[in-house]
């Protein structure tokens, strides 16, 4: 065959290849990014759910405790003005998870029930009737519970934008964010030991 | 000439094919290890006691009761008794132990650890994501303290953990069943190699290039359509080359088919790929 045929013929198979390599790598690297983006977002809704969780064992709480505790209103009370607290917020879940200003205004409210419901428990010791409900003994596990499960989707959500934003910075991911305006993300830092409820000695 | 040409090309997609895999980054299940890996223990059987606690009968007992819950519902159960926790927390101990491991299958998280700590005496069980709906902590906590506590107080280890098992699978029965499921998917596999590998044999009987490029056009669009593209490039140049030799194979891929159906169960003891959300119930005794 000849020579120059050849050559052109290898050049040209070089550009395809070399063309098909970048195009996918950029393809790819555009997906990864997007992935990390969702999976973060994903992380704070699995945050979100966790305490929902809690949430809902309320008015079966709230139930059975007001027969036993008609003289401690306030109690009572505190924990409902609290719950209104939490439903206030009617930011969707996304937009918290972009926003560690939103962040913080979510994680308060909640920290805010937690010390509410820490309280009553502390006020149910002094009814054992009432503490030996089937209620209650499941209410206090899924307190624990939820405490557990929030350390651990925070953490794990943190850690999705940690990986994020390292992805991003990385080279040639940081061309193909900033091309696509994706831009570093923040979460809320919360205090030493702030993030733990008040643990309740009894 | 030609033939140096084409390993010109063949080298140029190579070295692009590795530029794009280092690029792809692996899907990741759960924060990363905060210990230092020789800390969380790579559990190779289901009951791991690194006390001798338990007799070696009752280890052999317990393992087999678990190995034979697991064939039966994939449900995997394992039991880790440390010595102490050296300071760590034990519930951040218990995770890293469960999702490090990553007990119980992907997709249905159908994991469970319990952990014993004998110089604290603490205790915790640790349920996947997948058993909280049969398993939420208020009912761990009862079997935490209906079984497990009021044993060991007595120093009955094996008895304890015996009934908590017992009680546990009653919990979940019903909630999984094994579907075979694992093993159709390997099967599944190694049939469609092998009707790929009769296809290209069969085109490779007119001429190997002939096989081979038929071989390496049905892998990327295979490639193509269950994964990407990047995928079906590399899928496509593997076709090619296996492709080639297609015609030398022949009986030998209706052997490798058998063993990729078989290799599903038996053998030593892993993680399924399953997560964990932070759910069950912490104890001490």
């Amino acid at each position: 065959m000849n020579k120059l045929v050849v050559i052109l013929l290898v050049s040209l198979a070089a550009l395809v290849i070399v063309g098909i390599g970048s195009c996918s790598m950029i393809v790819g690297s555009y997906n990864n990014i997007v992935t990390l983006d969702e999976s973060a977002n994903k992380a704070w809704g699995k945050v979100e759910n966790v305490y929902q969780r809690r949430f809902d064992l309320i008015p079966n709480l709230m139930e059975t405790a007001k027969g036993y505790l008609t003289f401690e209103k306030e109690t009572l009370i505190a924990v409902t003005e609290a719950r209104k607290q939490v439903t206030d917020i009617k930011v969707s879940s996304e937009e918290i998870a972009k926003n560690p200003m939103l962040q913080k205004q979510f994680l308060d409210a909640q920290q805010n029930l937690g010390s509410a419901l820490s309280r009553l428990l502390v006020v149910v010791e002094k009814y054992p009737d009432l503490k030996a409900s089937q209620v209650m003994i499941q209410f206090m596990d899924e307190q624990a519970g939820t405490e557990n499960r929030v350390a651990v989707e925070r953490g794990r959500f943190q850690d999705t934008i940690n990986e994020y934003n390292s992805t991003i910075r990385r080279f040639p991911n940081n061309i193909i964010a900033g091309v696509f305006g994706f831009g570093k993300r923040e979460y809320y830092k919360a205090e030493q030991g702030a993030e733990k409820a008040p643990k309740v000695k009894f | 000439m030609k033939k140096k040409a084409f390993t010109l090309i063949k080298l140029m997609f190579l070295a692009v094919m590795m530029v794009i895999l280092a690029n792809t980054s692996s899907d990741s299940y759960g924060s990363p290890d905060k210990f230092d890996s020789k800390e969380i223990p790579k559990l190779t059987r289901r009951v791991t006691d690194y006390t001798n606690t338990l007799s070696q009968d009752q280890v052999n007992k317990l393992e087999g009761k678990l190995e034979q819950y697991e064939k039966q519902t994939s449900n995997q159960i394992a039991i880790v008794i440390v010595p102490s926790l050296n300071g760590k927390v034990l519930e951040e101990y218990s995770m890293a132990i469960a999702q490090g491991n990553k007990l119980g299958q992907k997709g249905k998280d159908n994991g469970l650890l319990i952990l014993l700590s004998m110089k604290e005496r603490k205790l915790r069980i640790e349920v996947g994501y997948g058993l909280e709906g049969v398993l939420p902590d208020g009912l761990c906590g009862r079997i935490r303290d209906n079984e497990l506590v009021p044993n060991f107080k007595e120093g009955k280890f094996y008895k304890g953990l015996d009934n908590g098992i017992d009680k546990i699978i009653l919990a979940i029965k019903g909630e999984y069943k094994s579907d075979g499921e694992i093993k159709i998917k390997y099967i599944g596999y190694g049939v469609l190699f092998l009707i790929w590998l009769i296809i290209s044999g069969l085109f490779s009987l007119i001429h190997r290039a002939v096989g081979a490029t038929v071989g390496a056009i049905i892998a990327f669009i295979v490639g193509l359509l269950f994964w990407s593209l990047a995928v079906a490039i590399v899928l496509g140049i593997i076709g090619f080359f296996v492709g080639l030799i297609s015609r030398d194979i022949g009986s030998f891929a209706g052997d490798i088919a058998g063993t990729i159906g078989d290799s599903g169960t038996g053998g030593g003891f892993s993680g399924g790929g399953g997560g964990f959300g932070g759910g069950g119930a912490s104890g001490s005794w």
